[in-house]
């Protein structure tokens, strides 16, 4: 071990700091990594200890090439529908460029994928052509996907669920009563029809092109499952505006005059089809009593 | 033979390490067996406990949490975790920390444990398990947040020999002597991975039985079986494939330094196979305690491409 009797060699954090560069450079060849590492003044083959079956770059490669590895290993997971869509060669240099821009600095993988769906939507060639393009199509699926991760972990409302629901009548009726939005809930605009793609693409079947269009969407899970919601205006709205409610929620009846109002309908015809739709959605996980 | 959820060998174990007992065979708790053992009763189960990656269930409040919960009512847990990074020059993460007493709290754990290694600074996490600079500096800096960690936790830390695919020149002592002087220095417990020490003696031309007998036997609270992958030129820690011949021996080896015997878990983190499989790999360790070598191939070749640390089992998708 102790070949550095007369050259103590580099210290600890001079040591860590050259390796992380190394390891997360974004270079394509070690050769440019150690040369952007330069500036730490350590040589590789003065620093690591080669053998005759692996010089000192080879050992130190294993450690670079697992970083970049592992991290596309998981987007790869987390985004299961957009690699299929988009296929392995163009995921992958989505992923890399999304790692060489924000590497990972979380205790946890899972928050790796968080700012994936922004990264694709800030990438998109400028002046862009807007919503429902093709181009807008990787970061609005993304977006989706990450809802499902983000549902299947959040606090939910599994816990209540044991007991039985509120009446719709007392649901409607009572102020008292308040019901709020489950933290487990994602509230998506998006601008594609993405339901049979993610169906097919689970299925392992063929699949085209979603259809664009104007899509709200709630993700939301329930006894542990986790489910696309596909929402009316009126639905949308009025868990939009109990989103604003908070932790506290607020009550239906309060509820339904801004829904009223948004959509410029009547107030009772809002609240009829809150009457036959709370039911539905207490047990869908897309709200909670609060 | 499973009696109330501890095997009688386990049970009638008198040995303890650092106060901790030996929980008996165990295996790591992947989300690719919840169905088996939510639809299965804990009776069924047939391992005496399960040892979870902590970082997948911080935050996680869905159904792997639910499935824990079960878990940690049937049987002991340890929490293992991979982002302490006791080694690195960083300041120690509160958060994690914090994060990581408030699971603790709510499971229980026999012990937590972590690995000898680095995982990044500045701010960046490369979730690899990074090599440590083996010098008296380091064996300082490690001591003091190893102490700083088990004040905060309430509890030793239980630390893990890593697998490795590199050394410094600048280091001054092996990776046995480190540990043993960090365990003599801070209390702290000894995870030994018998399979990492097969890898990394393997990779670097140590003789992996010295590396075992180097340890101090009253520190070692767990072992570590798994089987790494052949690259030609080295092995990668891939815990895709059945504990092999040379890590038997050794796991044979490091049981009988511990007199009464520690708790044994079995790693299998990628091509997971069925419950019933793992089970049945993990049944050799009986027979190995017992001096009978179990039946076991040499370790696989595997083409380019093997992933060390593999990160099926830190996500719940």
């Amino acid at each position: 071990m102790a070949d550095n009797v007369n050259d103590p060699g580099p210290d600890l954090a001079a040591l860590q700091r050259w390796m992380l560069e190394v390891v997360t450079s974004e270079s394509w060849t070690l050769d440019d990594a150690l040369s952007g590492a330069a500036r730490f003044g350590i040589d590789c083959d003065a620093a690591v200890v080669g053998t005759q079956r692996l010089s000192a770059r080879e050992r130190l490669s294993i450690y670079v090439d697992s970083y970049r590895m592992r991290l596309i290993e998981c987007l790869r997971a987390e985004f299961p529908v957009l690699r299929r869509f988009v296929g392995d060669q163009v995921f992958d240099l989505f992923a890399g460029a999304y790692l060489g821009a924000k590497p990972p600095s979380s205790y946890t993988l899972f928050d790796l994928g968080a700012g994936f769906a922004d990264f694709l939507d800030a990438a998109r060639p400028q002046p862009n052509d807007g919503r429902g393009t093709l181009e807008a199509l990787p970061a609005n699926l993304a977006r989706l996907e990450r809802a499902f991760a983000e549902a299947e972990r959040a606090p939910g409302v599994e816990a209540t669920q044991q007991s039985p629901f509120p009446t719709p009548f007392n649901l409607v009726l009572l102020p008292a009563l308040r019901v709020r939005l489950p933290q487990s809930l994602r509230l998506l605009q998006l601008d594609f029809d993405f339901s049979n793609l993610l169906a097919q693409v689970a299925a392992d079947q063929p699949f085209g092109t979603p259809a664009a269009g104007d899509m709200l969407v709630a993700v939301a899970r329930s006894h542990y499952r986790v489910r696309l919601h596909r929402l009316e205006r009126w639905s949308f709205s009025f868990l939009s505006l109990l989103r604003d409610e908070g932790d506290e929620g607020g009550s239906v009846r309060e509820l339904i005059p801004g829904v009223a109002g948004e959509l410029g309908q009547a107030q009772d015809e809002i609240g009829a089809r809150l009457f036959a739709w709370l039911p539905f959605a207490l047990d869908a996980g897309l709200l909670a009593v609060a | 033979m499973i009696t109330g959820g501890v095997s009688d060998e386990a049970a009638s174990a008198s040995a303890f390490r650092l106060g901790l007992p030996n929980l008996g065979d165990g295996v790591g708790l992947r989300h690719v067996h919840f169905p088996h053992l939510m639809a299965t009763a804990p009776s069924e189960w047939g391992v005496d406990w399960f040892e979870i990656i902590s970082e997948n269930f911080l935050d996680h409040h869905g159904y792997a949490a639910h499935v824990l919960e079960r878990i940690a009512a049937h049987r002991p847990v340890v929490m293992h975790g991979v982002s302490l990074s006791i080694g690195s020059i960083a300041p120690l993460d509160r958060v994690y920390l914090r994060k990581l007493r408030e699971l603790a709290e709510r499971i229980r754990p026999a012990w937590i444990s972590d690995h000898l290694c680095w995982t990044g600074i500045n701010g960046r996490n490369t979730h690899d398990l990074l090599p440590m600079l083996l010098t008296e500096q380091s064996l300082a800096h490690v001591g003091d947040r190893v102490r700083a960690v088990q004040d905060y936790l309430g509890r030793e830390l239980i630390l893990e020999n890593p697998s490795s695919y590199l050394t410094f020149h600048a280091s001054q002592m092996s990776e046995a002597e480190f540990l043993a002087r960090l365990a003599d220095a801070t209390g702290c417990g000894l995870l030994l991975d018998v399979n990492n020490v097969y890898v990394s003696a393997t990779n670097h031309g140590f003789d992996p039985v010295a590396y075992i007998e180097r340890l101090p036997a009253e520190h070692i609270v767990q072992i570590h079986l798994a089987g790494p992958s052949d690259c030609g030129t080295h092995l990668i820690d891939t815990h895709d494939q059945p504990v092999p011949s040379p890590v038997w021996r050794l796991y044979a080896l490091a049981q009988a330094r511990t007199a009464g015997g520690v708790a044994t878990l079995l790693e299998w983190d990628a091509n997971i196979p069925p419950f019933a499989a793992l089970l049945d790999e993990l049944g050799k360790a009986k027979a190995a305690r017992s001096g009978a070598m179990p039946e076991a191939g040499e370790v696989r070749p595997v083409a380019v491409g093997a992933l060390s640390t593999p990160i099926d089992f830190q996500l719940s998708r």
